[in-house]
């Protein structure tokens, strides 16, 4: 299948997810499943890629920032700009699309698979509004709230990691962290998550959903959904940079 | 009445149904029999629009299945009953929650009236101690009694 014929049925499979749900009360109690799924399921790498990405971000900055004719404060504008605007959306996303895309791919794969996707259309079910609504609405609600997270545990993780390397005091830190602060920064990345968050959970979705053969299929799918994820998300950061920067 | 007219399906160069017609009346039992790879679910799941023929008609009643609106097809497949190959229980749910879950989607019944229900129909099929099983942890029989 070439690249319009993927295109074409993605953009079918998204348009078909518009449907009355069967039961608001049942898609209600999906959504917050996978809510809790994709958003407290992924706290923990989260916090632990956030704090690390900042602390090397301080140390690293500081290794390159050798002139004594710049401030010291400086290094904690470079950190917290270089992290809300690109490693808190872009390398979160990066790492959240090989999480929860390999585990919607293979989700949806494995019930494609085992036929529990006819038995739910048999049962008069709308399969693309039942399962993979909930599972994009649940990724732009709890995508963009982990972005967040990042950005702070990231600018927290380089102001400790500042002071217990002796790079930098906490003081000089925050007061860095306050200079020529863009509260635009935010609002872009924010966009960014929101974006990628979409696509973290619908491609992988579009491949889960048409796996055809068996669990060689679903592996080599999953597989497949999160490089195609990872490139899209790489290619709409240059587009949503260029465009709004 | 089922009927179906000059059925054609294929997969890329493989031809699964060729011209494939037969009428199917209310009341009789119909067997489709044939060796393996010989289309027997593909004819099935084009009966019940799970896959689309390329060619030919399917008429339920005298209204064509192959014309109705996705709505319609909805509506005819809730009367449709169909057992799986591999029984298709959906993993994360016990056996009473497999059972209980079209009872969930699709009527206002209390949560006691749908266990009661349930319970009615697992002790028809001689699964009555079942209710709080994964679909792992019983017998392929099992699975399909409790489809």
């Amino acid at each position: 299948m070439n690249f319009f014929t993927h295109l074409g049925k993605y953009l079918l499979m998204l348009k078909g997810m518009f449907s009355k749900p069967e039961n608001a009360k049942l898609y209600w109690k999906e959504f917050m499943h996978q809510c809790a799924d994709i958003g407290i399921g992924s706290l923990g790498i989260v916090t632990i890629i956030s704090l690390f990405m900042g602390a090397v971000s301080t140390v690293q900055t500081a290794y390159q920032l050798v002139s004594p004719l710049i401030s010291k404060s400086t290094i904690a504008q470079i950190v917290r700009d270089t992290v809300i605007l690109e490693f808190a959306p872009t390398l979160v996303c990066i790492v959240l699309a090989g999480v929860i895309g390999s585990k919607i791919a293979s989700e949806l794969g494995n019930m494609r698979v085992s036929e529990q996707i006819d038995a739910l259309e048999i049962m008069g079910i709308n399969t693309k509004t039942y399962l993979i609504m909930p599972k994009i609405a649940a990724a732009i609600v709890t995508i963009p709230l982990m972005v967040i997270l990042a950005m702070v545990l990231g600018i927290f993780g380089g102001r400790f990691a500042g002071s217990a390397a002796g790079i930098l005091s906490t003081d000089t830190f925050d007061k860095g962290l306050m200079e020529s602060f863009m509260p635009f920064n935010v609002t872009f990345s924010l966009i960014k998550a929101y974006t990628f968050a979409f696509f973290i959970s619908s491609i992988p979705a579009y491949f889960g959903y048409y796996v055809t053969g068996g669990s060689l299929e679903i592996g080599r799918s999953s597989t497949k959904s999160v490089v195609v994820t990872c490139i899209v998300i790489l290619l709409s950061d240059y587009i949503l940079a260029a465009a709004l920067l | 009445m089922i009927e179906f007219k000059d059925l054609r399906k294929s997969f890329g160069d493989k031809v699964v149904l060729d011209g494939v017609s037969h009428v199917m009346e209310t009341g009789k039992t119909n067997l489709i029999i044939g060796t393996s790879g010989s289309g027997k679910t593909v004819l099935q799941k084009c009966l019940v629009g799970l896959f689309e023929p390329d060619e030919g008609e399917i008429i339920y009643d005298g209204v064509s299945f192959t014309d109705m609106t996705e709505d319609d097809r909805k509506l005819l497949r809730q009367q449709i009953g169909m057992l799986f190959q591999g029984s298709a229980l959906f993993d994360s749910m016990t056996v009473e929650d497999n059972i209980k879950f079209p009872l969930d989607m699709f009527t206002n019944d209390s949560n006691s009236q749908k266990i009661k229900r349930v319970n009615e129909v697992l002790e028809r099929v001689n699964l009555k101690d079942a209710n709080k099983k994964f679909p792992a942890e019983i017998s392929g029989g099992m699975k399909n009694a409790s489809v």
